[in-house]
């Protein structure tokens, strides 16, 4: 049984003030299963966001469901853990207190928390910066601090949302291999959003490939280059393949 | 560059006051216009030291002690400001609770400092006579609304942030989004409300008691200009500017560093 | 904005001012027309002041001096204005001061204005001058401050001669931030005239305010306060039609400070 199922997912928002309704998804449908990490791409504006915080439960579909371990997702679920593009690390807070954040709200006794808090600043390589706070990080650091705020919480799937967006291109490389051995450690399931075709076919072993607004599935490839990978900046000549046919299907999507 | 600042700070402040110093001595000014400096600070000394005004007019008022003016000018400033926080705070929450409030409210919150609240003082004294009452309704006219304003702003800043969306995906009830997600993002805005109240309520209970009143600072000012005792009106305007500018400093230091934290 | 919710705020707005009137009406029945007169009777009172002119030659005296501390205050402002914005040596030096000395109650200044320019209109014009221009100065160099740069970089690749750098790109940068402080100059300006005219003089609204309150005359004293209170709704209508222009947004956003 897969562990997320999305059925003929559509979205369409009507704005209050007058303005016509936008369409932003019509009938996505897809699943994924326990384990696997996928990613979706497309371009900007077609409704990745959307589909991403549908299945987090942060918005809810005009039609169709998202059902997540065998249950139909109605808000916000501790299964599921969510990383956004913009920098979410809560300025007021140290890199320890952020990541004790969910911990907290969640009452887990202070022992646990700072146990359970420090394991996870190890793995994202934040050992050192644990009394920093968000100002003092570069942006790659700060992304690492929202990846262990979410990690911390041990998710089974963790939705990501053009996590390296707002960073230069060799953090971005860096970060994937980070993420990459992060995966294979925690046995998550990682569902996460790029527009960058190259990053999602280092780094997935299936890429959706999404149309323009309103956001359709245009196509489900599987990269299936061997694991473990090492991110390079430039891909190997079987991806650059991959790439380069699917671009030919995503260049009539960017207008 | 840090150097140069300072020193341009410090000898402007400096040549204005050798500028108040010679301009009387040198008979440039009468001095029941303008004592000089020096005289003002050892006057102003005097009152601080001993605790009383040395005034023939205040002694037969039966108010010659500072202690009687300044707990009249704090305590109305107090009560104001507290008012203004207390009812000013809790207005914002509900005008960001609900949008459809705001936009009905909003002309007229945007209009509001436009009016010169303070024509209303000799109306006040009317309905209710001079003292403590109609300074300190006055005071807290003056200061409420930017409470509620800043207040308003402030969480609505937040929303437009994306801390709501991540204190959701994590689960967060209502009471740990209101404590730990929109306290601390609001927190700087605010504040700011609250040092703009307090600057807004000084004002108008000094300027309340410098026109009409029976105590107070600004009512020390007033009485001592009319009975030409210029050196105690020097004296008591600074230690109201002064007072001000401290209390104003304090309260701005610690708005920085509430802005800092969550920038 | 859909139909149904702007009509439900505009007689939302409308209802907010009979509230107003209805509170006002009922206080005033509550402590009698010898205290607070209801707003009719401040109407007619109103009407009374200029139909019979007890109250033209002082408003005409309040104008004046609010006309002239305004074009002091605005004049004034922007100069000082665009000289601490534009240099990094005044800004460091002087912009601390001069915020501390805009929180002060200046009103305490009030003496040494008299001192320097007697009892007459020009010590009100100076004094309104010396409320308004804050607010002018500080919105003029704070626009100046977050400029973006890289425009003054394009100026300076364009090889644009200084008049030319602030005609087209200084000048059109800074003006959104300027016109709030020149709304807020205004206000301010107002106050500090009225202010000025309450402590001491013979003539304009404020003298008006203190002579009536001494004679216990409240609906006259209502009926002064209404027109100074109309004068600056009307005033600031004008400056926010010209800010609306300017920054070429439908909805002005909340500013008071």
């Amino acid at each position: 049984m897969p562990i997320i199922e999305v059925r003929s997912l559509s979205k369409v928002y009507r704005p209050n003030t007058g303005a016509p309704p936008v369409e932003a998804l019509r009938d996505v449908s897809f699943s994924v299963e326990a384990g696997e990490f996928v990613a979706i791409v497309g371009p900007s504006g077609c409704g990745k966001s959307t589909l991403l915080e549908i299945i987090a439960g942060l918005q809810s579909p005009t039609a169709g469901e998202v059902v997540v371990l065998g249950k139909p997702v109605q808000g916000p679920r501790t299964e599921v853990g969510i990383v956004f593009q913009e920098d979410s690390t809560f300025p007021w807070l140290s890199t320890l207190e952020n990541v004790k954040f969910g911990l907290k709200a969640r009452g887990v006794p202070p022992a646990v928390q700072e146990t359970l808090a420090k394991e996870v600043i190890q793995l994202v390589g934040l050992q050192g910066f644990e009394h920093h706070y968000p100002r003092e990080l570069s942006g790659g650091m700060r992304q690492r601090v929202a990846i262990a705020r979410t990690l911390v919480l041990r998710p089974q799937i963790l939705l990501m949302d053009e996590p390296f967006g707002a960073l230069d291109a060799q953090t971005r490389i860096v970060l994937g291999n980070e993420l990459l051995r992060i995966w294979q450690e925690i046995q998550a399931t990682i569902l996460f959003v790029t527009h960058d075709l190259l990053e999602a076919l280092r780094l997935a072993d299936r890429v959706i490939l999404m149309t323009r607004r309103p956001g359709q599935i245009k196509r489900i490839v599987e990269t299936a280059a061997p694991r473990p990978r090492e991110q390079t900046p430039v891909a190997s000549a079987k991806t650059a393949e991959l790439a380069n046919m699917l671009w030919e299907e995503l260049r009539q999507e960017v207008v | 560059m840090k150097a140069r600042i300072l020193v341009l700070r410090w000898l402007t402040v400096l040549a204005f006051l050798l500028v108040l110093e010679v301009l009387p001595r040198a008979g440039l000014v009468r001095p029941s216009t303008l004592e000089p400096v020096s005289v003002i600070l050892v006057r102003l000394g005097e009152i601080l030291f001993s605790g009383t005004i040395p005034s023939p007019y205040f002694a037969r008022a039966g108010t010659p002690t500072l202690a009687s003016h300044l707990s009249a000018t704090l305590g109305s400033i107090l009560v104001s400001y507290a008012g203004a926080v207390l009812i000013g705070t809790p207005a914002g929450v509900l005008l960001w609770r609900f949008p459809v409030l705001a936009r009905i409210l909003n002309p007229y919150l945007v209009v509001y400092y436009a009016l010169p609240i303070f024509a209303l003082y000799p109306l006040f004294i009317l309905l209710f006579g001079i003292g403590f009452l109609p300074i300190v309704l006055l005071g807290f006219l003056f200061a409420v609304v930017v409470v509620i304003v800043n207040t308003a702003l402030g969480l609505r800043r937040v929303d437009e942030e994306i801390y709501p969306k991540v204190g959701r995906s994590l689960g967060l009830r209502p009471v740990q989004m209101y404590l730990s997600i929109y306290l601390p993002g609001a927190a700087p805005f605010v504040f700011s409300g609250w040092k703009l109240a307090f600057v807004y309520s000084t004002i108008s209970v000094i300027a309340s008691e410098f026109l009409i009143s029976v105590r107070g600072l600004g009512h020390v000012i007033d009485r001592s200009y009319r009975n030409f005792e210029t050196a105690n009106m020097y004296a008591a305007i600074i230690l109201v500017i002064g007072g001000v500018m401290l209390a104003n400093s304090v309260l701005t230091w610690i708005e920085r560093r509430l802005y800092t934290r969550v920038e | 904005m859909s139909r149904n919710l702007s009509w439900k705020i505009r007689s939302g707005q409308i209802a907010v001012v009979c509230a107003f009137m209805v509170i006002w009406q009922f206080l005033a029945s509550r402590t009698g027309p010898m205290f607070l007169p209801g707003p009719a009777s401040a109407l007619r009172t109103l009407l009374d002041g200029l139909q019979r002119g007890w109250m033209v030659s002082h408003l005409w005296t309040t104008l004046l001096e609010v006309l002239w501390g305004y074009a002091w205050a605005v004049g004034v402002g922007l100069f000082v204005g665009f000289s601490i914005g534009a240099s990094p040596l005044l800004f460091g030096a002087f912009e601390g001061p001069l915020l501390n000395l805009y929180a002060v109650p200046k009103v305490t200044l009030f003496p040494l204005f008299l001192a320097a320019f007697k009892l007459g209109i020009p010590s009100k014009i100076a004094f309104g001058a010396f409320h308004g221009l804050f607010p002018v100065a500080i919105y003029t160099w704070t626009a100046m401050r977050t400029m973006n740069p890289v425009h003054l970089k394009v100026a300076r690749s364009l090889r644009l001669g200084r008049l030319e750098t602030f005609r087209s790109v200084v000048f059109p940068a800074v003006l959104p931030g300027i016109v709030v402080g020149l709304r807020l100059g205004f206000n301010l300006t107002l106050l500090g005239v009225v202010l000025g005219e309450m402590f001491a003089s013979r003539a304009g609204m404020g003298f008006l305010l203190m002579s009536f309150g001494a004679a216990f005359d409240a609906s006259r004293i209502l009926a002064v306060i209404l027109v100074l209170f109309m004068l600056a709704l009307a005033a600031n209508a004008l400056l926010l039609a010209f800010e609306r222009r300017v920054k070429g947004i439908p909805e002005l956003h909340l500013r008071v400070s």
